[in-house]
């Protein structure tokens, strides 16, 4: 028996007479709209009216599907619970399990005993947020809807309780619940429950269609009903921090920012304004000539000095420096609060593993140089230059001004520093090393 | 046998989003406020950094656009170090693998689509950094652009082992560079040209060991395809060329080239255009 039918706002149409319910999708035609009208106004008294419609809509159906695009679904009490049919884009939850519409025959039978609700809507939309206190409680006629949610109606108190939840306690104070608990115990609660009202109270709870921002939240490590420790709804829209959004990112064309500190260098630029690296005949940014002596040297903001490819290919962009092995030791900072490094620090060349495994080592930036600095330790630091025949170890706490194409090692893991502020071999001779040394 | 993703019973596997390894199609369980059929994608190793993670999809564009996937929820299951990023499903696969054939049209529709996306992200201050064929997504309502690199670490611009699509790269990432409003319509300039021919802009990239690959897309020039249709390659190398100043304003205006090629119902053998960077 149908108790309550909350109607979901949106295009569509709800129909309820009685224990029969009905819904269609906005492009239902006239003649549906009367069928299932009618049919719920004959059979509202019925003590098996779902079973009766459905049946008949079956036998309907079987002889050819007139409206197979439109979506409509029909519920009713039948022998042993409610049945129904799911017709075209129509999806049903009933707390358990759901139903969706097969391809072929283009509808579905439904059986449900719905724990605590069944949630009927167009399939693949996200279904509506239960709200036990609505006013959108339809008791007879019809009206627009996007779908509907539909309380059986011999609920008894006792399953009103929200005792099944993994932690029941924390329902007792709803400044305490966990956001996602708030979905498990509306499905798990009847409408009427105090306790189900309560929990919609709780400030947690208001987002449209989840509880909440759990992101935000005091994380109390406790898993929900579902088995996750932390949620972050992405289906409520921005923190009210970003709903502005940010500024609009420069135009085209407009000169790149580097992150962190700007640092002036000494360079030439050709004739678009592109800062290059003095000895430059063309430009690295957009292959313009730059004539010998024909610009003279002007401060800029310093460029990225290329990047350093690891041996699985990752790149990193060599816009600031990078720290290789363990992080200098610090406070620990609380979990999932990000990376570890304060600003300003080296950032870290991650190659996963234990860092310890890496040795110690700095890539920084000076000037239009990139330089190596050995950090001292056991695994040490190893070079392979350009035109060498082996790797060399570095000396502890050395430096060493790196060339295109040098390889480093730290411990196991290799990279290689590619920097375009040369003069540029072809991409045939690209991996031999010709043309690579200043 | 216990499901790979908690909360969810998995019916099979999916396309990836967000560099993530793996992904899954999946029926969420006790989730009425999810939808029948989801994708949950599982960032390795990334539960410590959701803070980071959950701030860069603060923001409006991931938050019910019509041109980007929608993304449900991200998500740590109890006692996993794995990030869990539930998404709508593409059941058109994506345009660097798309599920049926499709046609020059609906290519040069699923590119616009992303570049609306990405035109979203720019002007709320984002730029995307890794558009390409595998993260434009088709699903029933259209094509849609999929969320950056999540799992990268600060500083990686891109990966260069073969199979990553580098030539989607902009050279300028590899100079270093941020990513920007131009690299990411070199982005999509290089991901229709993925998308349309079978000649490589750059030719064996994907035979290359990873440091020649990215000096060869460093230091050469794309070579377009000269037999694809005229309007959709000047479009193209309008999008490739090497000065980022001379590239289209905004990936909008790239869209919409794109859209007006399309909706001109342009025959594919309306012919190419000489002139290519060769």
């Amino acid at each position: 028996m149908i108790g309550r039918l909350e109607v979901t706002s949106g295009p569509g149409m709800v129909i309820r007479y009685g224990n029969v319910a009905a819904w269609t999708t906005p492009d239902a035609s006239p003649a549906l709209h009367a069928f299932l009208i009618e049919s719920a106004r004959n059979l509202a008294g019925s003590p098996e009216a779902g079973q009766v419609l459905v049946d008949h809509l079956v036998s309907v159906l079987g002889a050819g599907d007139p409206e197979p695009q439109v979506g409509f679904a029909v519920v009713g009490p039948g022998r042993a619970g409610l049945v129904g049919l799911l017709h075209g884009p129509a999806q049903a939850w009933d707390g358990e399990s759901w139903t969706v519409t097969p391809a072929q025959p283009g509808w579905a039978r439904l059986a449900c005993n719905p724990s605590p609700a069944l949630f009927v809507n167009r399939a693949g939309d996200v279904s509506p947020q239960a709200v036990p206190s609505s006013v959108l409680d339809l008791e007879a006629g019809v009206v627009p809807g996007a779908g509907f949610i539909l309380w059986p109606g011999d609920a008894s108190e006792d399953e009103l309780q929200v005792a099944d939840l993994d932690d029941g306690a924390l329902l007792e104070d709803p400044t305490l619940v966990d956001a996602t608990l708030v979905d498990a115990a509306l499905v798990d609660a009847a409408p009427e429950a105090d306790e189900a009202t309560q929990i919609m109270a709780s400030p947690l709870a208001g987002a449209p269609g989840h509880a909440g921002r759990l992101g935000e939240t005091e994380e109390t490590g406790d898993a929900t009903p579902t088995g996750h420790t932390w949620v972050f709804d992405l289906r409520s829209g921005p923190s009210p921090a970003q709903r502005g959004g940010g500024s609009p990112l420069p135009a085209v064309g407009s000169p790149f920012l580097v992150d962190g500190k700007q640092v002036l260098v000494e360079g030439v630029r050709c004739h678009r304004g592109h800062l290059n690296r003095p000895g430059m005949i063309s430009c690295a940014v957009c292959s313009s000539p730059i004539r010998d002596g024909e610009e003279p040297p002007t401060l800029g903001p310093r460029p990225p000095l290329g990047c350093l490819v690891t041996s699985d290919g990752s790149v990193y962009r060599l816009d600031c420096d990078y720290r290789v092995g363990p992080p200098p030791q610090v406070a620990p900072k609380a979990p999932g609060s990000g990376e570890g490094d304060p600003p300003g620090a080296p950032r870290p060349l991650d190659f996963g593993g234990d860092p310890e495994s890496q040795g110690r080592a700095e890539v920084i930036l000076e000037g239009w140089d990139v330089v190596v600095l050995d950090g001292g330790s056991e695994v040490g630091t190893y070079l392979y230059r350009p035109g060498a025949s082996k790797w060399q170890r570095m000396a502890n706490g050395s430096r060493a001004v790196l060339e295109p194409g040098s390889h480093i090692s730290f411990g196991r893991n290799v990279v290689t520093y590619i920097n375009p502020w040369v003069a540029a071999p072809s991409a045939d001779t690209a991996d031999t090393g010709e043309g690579l040394a200043r | 046998m216990q499901s790979p993703v908690a909360g969810f019973n998995v019916v099979g596997r999916a396309d990836p989003v967000a560099s993530a390894p793996s992904a899954y199609l999946c029926t969420p369980v006790k989730r009425p406020d999810l939808p029948a059929a989801v994708v949950v994608s599982v960032l390795v190793g990334c539960a410590s950094r959701r803070q980071e993670i959950s701030k860069r999809l603060d923001c409006a564009p991931f938050h019910g656009s019509k041109f980007s996937l929608t993304l449900y929820e991200l998500l740590v299951a109890d006692g996993s170090e794995d990030l869990h990023l539930v998404s709508e499903p593409a059941s058109g696969g994506t345009l660097a693998r798309p599920e049926a054939p499709l046609d020059e049209r609906s290519k040069a529709l699923a590119v616009a689509a992303a570049a609306r996306a990405a035109h979203e992200l720019h002007e709320a201050g984002i730029a995307h950094g890794s558009i390409s064929p595998g993260t434009t997504f088709l699903t029933e309502a259209g094509a849609r652009l999929g969320p950056p690199d999540l799992m990268s670490r600060p500083g990686r611009v891109a990966g260069a082992a073969p199979g990553s699509l580098l030539s989607c790269v902009d050279p300028g990432l590899l100079r270093g560079e941020p990513p920007s409003r131009a690299s990411d319509v070199w982005s999509l300039g290089a991901s229709l040209h993925l998308s349309l021919s079978r000649a490589a802009l750059y030719p064996d990239l994907d035979a290359d060991e990873p440091v020649t690959a990215l000096q060869r897309v460093l230091y050469g020039r794309p070579r377009l395809d000269p037999a694809l249709p005229g309007p959709l390659l000047d479009v193209i190398r309008s999008c490739v060329t090497s000065d980022p100043s001379n590239r289209p304003d905004s990936a909008l205006a790239v869209a919409e080239r794109l859209e007006s090629y399309a909706h001109a119902g342009a025959s594919p053998l309306t012919g190419g255009s000489k002139g290519a960077e060769q």
